[in-house]
Formats: structure tokens, C-alpha cells, sequence
């Protein structure tokens, strides 16, 4: 298998933008391409997430190909989804590998805005579940979050001020970066007087929607040795999917489980020979504060991982924003920034190993992706 | 004696079972939307039966005709052992257990005059497990371990399944 690293990662922040889908992808392959020294001659395949149905431009791929005057061997789409974004980065390298193409471009956009929020919850999200046996009912994915998050207090396994802990950090920690769409604090008490959206989540544990786009560039090993102390390794990969979706159909099913996250890290660990105490960065795809504590613990963290381990250093969705299913593109662009040591003030110290964690939380089906530093040293501030 | 059939001619079969499957499955499309509309529920010929019941007012399970797997939503193949004639309506005592519920004050635009809803999954003795609103009496009170009753009520002018703290 030939060498293949991410060299370049450009994002826009995440707000509210009246410009198009396709001008903010040909910005961000410009910004990835520029950060990671590859020029225009080697991008040899373009991977796009294929455009939501709210964009106006059809054929996208193609059309920025076009704007971008890239002549391409390879253009093709993955569904924009966590599932999609994981597919496409091992894709990226197996065309590098295949094809012997030096760089490969993978870009997204999902602009939020452009869905009111009436049509989201009335239309699309309660189709992702089973559309007619669950959506007819209001189903929404807050919803499930919260089916979880009453059994989980039930069980004793937490509390509602838990929940709310996880906006306080995740708040904090989002200051310092200029991506995010919140930089300010909030407390406990705000999070719990906050208006009740499905109980027992609140409005300030979950995440706003937003717009977003970006870009990442995975390239050979030989374009990664230009600037060794820039490139990422993608490590390893774990993936599973555990069956039930959304609803167990059999009773005595946990709701706030997640097996398949249980199943994803241990298959990444078992491909990268790493372990939890390896991992200096954890950026999971968290939309609702309830799933953090449900994902982290089906994962084997401790209970204390918020104050033991750097989870979500960037604000993760509820404090960065959550372009939907541009998100991944976020996750990666924190880590590639904590593996480089150029995250400022939120950098972790000493960070050498970083965890991506697409999960989807009641759709059952998780990625777990461990990058590192190519050069194999360590990312100080 | 039947000469076997040819490879050639068992895929002729095929394609013609499932060329008369559509031709019924047309028919029921269009008895489906004279009863729900363009939906939702939407048509399936695994739940046809189910709604069909629903809206006389009954409440089933489906049961795997081959193996007798009982289930619930009903479904087109059998999720165990893969068999197509999985959608057998089962009669059930519609009594289980509350689990978990929330209550939806942010949800879809058609339901918003009934907000805030409590949306509960019950497990009902049979193993299968439900997700559905609780209403009506003790409701508000109701807490994981109540026991509760499936039953069939008119909601914005469709029979839906519901379930009731007994």
C-alpha cells in the first residue's frame, strides 16, 4: 500500500452564508490545497459529498472541477453523512494507491440555513426513521437522544446536571476557536433553566444548526515529506453498524447503549495496536449533550473523561455549530490543527495520537478514526 | 414427472412472480391512499394488513409465517430467517411495560397543536417493543416500570395505536 497522509484542511467558520455551496467549496480546496504545498497538476481525483437537495447547482462535482480548472482521472460522490466522509477518506487513499494519483481533494458543504427548521423536524427528520411506524409520531433526533437520556437517569447512570456540564465544557472550550459559532460561556444553571425542547434535554444542550464547508487533502507520501511536520497519518479504521435503527425492535434493548460504538473503537484499537490511554484528542460528532456521555461511555471511557481526556478541545456541534453533515470535515480540521500544534490556546499539549468519532447515535452505526503526526513526534505548543 | 426447470426458465418464473406481485401490489396502492392519503403511513405490502386493521380499529403484531417469529413493526421478509411471508398479523394482548419516555415540545409542524407530546416506548409481554405516544389518563405521571395498555384511538382524525397507563 503506498504512503498517503492529509497534508492540507481548510474550513469556513461556522455561521449563517448567503453565498452559494459551490463558492464555498472552491475556496476551501484553494485554502486546503495551498496549506498543504500540493499544487493544482496534482490533485489527480476530486471526491465530493454529494450536495444536499437544497442546493441549487446540480452536478456540483463536476461544475467546481470545472471552476477550479482541475483535470482530473477520477471524480465521484459519497453520500454526505458520517458514514459517507469515513468512506471517502479510505477511498482517497486507495485511489492514491491504485491509481498512483499524488493528491486527492475530498469536499463538503451543508448549508443549514437553507432548511427552515419547520421543514427539517416536519419532513426530513422524521423520515430517518422508520417513516411509518416512527416518524408519524414527532420523532425527531432530539427525541431519541432523549428517550436514551430518561433511561440512562433511570438506571442511575446519570443526571440531568451531567447533561448540563457537558454544554458548560463544551462551551469553554469553544472560546478560543474561531471556527465556532459560540465563543461564550455559559453555566450549569443556564444550561438547566434553558427551555425544555424534549425532556429532558434543553435547548442549550443542543447544538445550533449551521452552515459549513470544507476541505481536506490527502496526498502521497512524497508530497508529504515536503512538510513532514504538517502531515497526518490516518492510522486506522474501525466500523460497525449494530441492526437496530433508531428503535430496538426486541424489548430489553438499552436505549442509550450504542453498541456499535463499543464494537468501532475496539476495531480501531485492534488495527492501530493503540489504546485508550494512547489518545491525547477525541473530536466525536455530538449533536446533543445526553449522546456525549452515552458514546463516551460506550466507548470505555471513564465517567470522568471530561476532566481526564481533551474531548471536543474545538466546541464540538453544540458549541462550534453544526453544519449537519459537513461536520466531519470540522472533527478532521481540529485534529489535523492539534496534530500539527497549531491549535493556540486550545492545544493539547504533547498530542501525538487523535480520535474521530463518527457516530450517529440511535441509527446504531459508528466510525472511529485515529490519525497521527506523520513525522512521529509529538505536537507541543 | 416435471422435468426440472431450466436455469433460463426459472429466471423467466421469477421475473413473472414478480410481475404479478406489482399488478396486486398497485391495486392495494390505491386502496391504501384512499384510506391514509399520500401518507404517512406509507404503503408497504408487509403493513398493508396492519393499517388496513388499524383503521377498523385493531391493533396487531406481525408473526413470521415460516418460523413464527413475532415482530413488530410488520415487515416484508422475516428478520430472522429471512422468509417472505413474514407479515402475518399475531394477536396480542397489547399490555407491556413503559420504559422510557420524553416529553416533545420542538416537533413536526402536523402535530404542534398537540405539543407538548409524551412520546413513550412500551415493551410488551410478548418481547416486542413499541414506540408510540402515551396518553389519556395518568399519563403525566406515569414513570419507567408502569404498566400500560396498547389501544386504538382517533388522533387528528386517523386511527393510530396508542398507549394508555393502566
Amino acid at each position: 500500500m503506498t504512503e498517503t497522509a492529509i497534508v492540507g484542511s481548510a474550513v469556513v467558520p461556522n455561521g449563517i452564508y448567503a453565498q452559494p455551496d459551490d463558492d464555498l467549496l472552491v475556496r476551501c480546496v484553494v485554502d486546503a490545497a495551498r496549506d498543504g504545498a500540493v499544487r493544482k497538476e496534482e490533485i489527480g481525483a476530486l471526491i465530493s459529498m454529494t450536495p444536499r437537495a437544497h442546493t441549487y447547482q446540480q452536478y456540483q462535482t463536476q461544475h467546481v472541477s470545472s471552476r477550479l480548472g482541475l483535470k482530473v482521472q477520477t471524480l465521484c460522490e459519497f453520500e454526505l453523512s458520517a458514514l459517507g466522509m469515513c468512506n471517502a477518506l479510505s477511498h482517497a487513499a486507495h485511489l492514491i494507491d491504485d491509481r498512483n494519483i499524488p493528491a486527492v481533494a475530498i469536499m463538503g458543504c451543508s448549508r443549514e440555513s437553507t432548511v427552515p427548521t419547520s421543514e427539517f423536524f416536519g419532513n426530513r427528520t422524521a423520515r430517518t426513521s422508520d417513516a411509518s411506524f416512527i416518524g408519524p409520531f414527532g420523532m425527531t433526533p432530539m427525541s431519541w437522544n432523549a428517550l436514551g437520556a430518561r433511561q440512562m437517569m433511570a438506571d442511575g447512570e446519570a443526571t440531568e446536571a451531567d447533561f448540563a456540564d457537558v454544554s458548560v465544557r463544551l462551551r469553554r472550550q469553544a472560546i478560543d476557536n474561531p471556527f465556532a459559532y459560540f465563543r461564550k460561556a455559559v453555566t450549569r444553571e443556564e444550561v438547566l433553566a434553558s427551555r425544555m425542547v424534549s425532556s429532558p434535554t434543553r435547548l442549550l444542550m443542543v447544538c445550533p444548526r449551521t452552515d459549513g464547508a470544507g476541505c481536506i487533502i490527502v496526498a502521497r507520501g512524497d508530497i508529504a515529506a515536503r512538510q513532514p511536520a504538517k502531515a497526518i497519518v490516518h492510522k486506522a479504521q474501525g466500523m460497525a453498524h449494530d441492526g437496530d435503527n433508531i428503535i430496538p425492535e426486541r424489548a430489553g434493548r438499552s436505549m442509550w447503549a450504542i453498541p456499535a460504538a463499543t464494537t468501532a473503537i475496539h476495531d480501531a484499537f485492534e488495527r492501530s495496536g493503540l489504546g485508550h490511554s494512547d489518545i491525547d484528542v477525541i473530536e466525536p460528532w455530538i449533536p446533543f449533550a445526553p449522546l456525549e456521555v452515552m458514546v463516551m461511555r460506550a466507548m470505555g471511557f471513564p465517567r470522568n473523561y471530561g476532566e481526564t481526556y481533551c474531548v471536543s478541545p474545538s466546541g464540538g456541534p453544540i458549541a462550534r455549530g453544526y453544519p449537519l453533515l459537513a461536520t466531519g470535515f470540522y472533527n478532521w480540521h481540529e485534529i489535523v490543527q492539534q496534530l500539527r500544534g497549531h491549535a493556540g490556546p486550545r492545544q493539547k499539549d504533547g498530542a501525538r495520537f487523535a480520535m474521530a468519532v463518527s457516530e450517529t447515535g440511535n441509527y446504531n452505526e459508528c466510525v472511529v478514526d485515529i490519525f497521527a503526526r506523520y513525522d512521529g513526534s509529538c505536537g507541543r505548543r | 414427472m416435471h422435468a426440472m426447470p431450466t436455469e433460463h426458465e426459472a429466471l423467466e418464473n421469477y421475473a413473472e412472480n414478480v410481475k404479478a406481485r406489482e399488478d396486486a401490489a398497485r391495486e392495494l396502492l390505491a386502496q391504501h391512499k384512499e384510506v391514509w392519503g399520500e401518507g404517512p403511513p406509507y404503503f408497504s405490502l408487509g403493513t398493508e394488513k396492519f393499517w388496513r386493521a388499524l383503521a377498523a380499529g385493531k391493533f396487531y403484531l406481525a408473526r413470521c409465517g415460516h418460523c413464527g417469529h413475532v415482530h413488530f413493526p410488520p415487515r416484508v421478509v422475516c428478520p430472522e430467517c429471512w422468509a417472505k411471508d413474514a407479515s402475518q398479523l399475531q394477536v396480542t394482548s397489547a399490555v407491556g411495560t413503559l420504559i422510557t419516555f420524553t416529553d416533545l415540545h420542538v416537533t413536526s409542524p402536523a402535530l404542534k397543536s398537540l405539543a407538548p407530546l409524551r412520546l413513550a416506548i412500551v415493551d410488551l409481554d410478548e418481547g416486542v417493543r413499541v414506540l408510540t405516544w402515551l396518553r389519556g389518563n395518568g399519563a403525566e405521571e406515569a414513570e419507567p416500570g408502569r404498566r400500560c395498555r396498547i389501544v386504538v384511538e382517533e388522533v387528528l382524525g386517523r386511527n393510530w395505536f396508542t398507549a394508555r397507563a393502566v
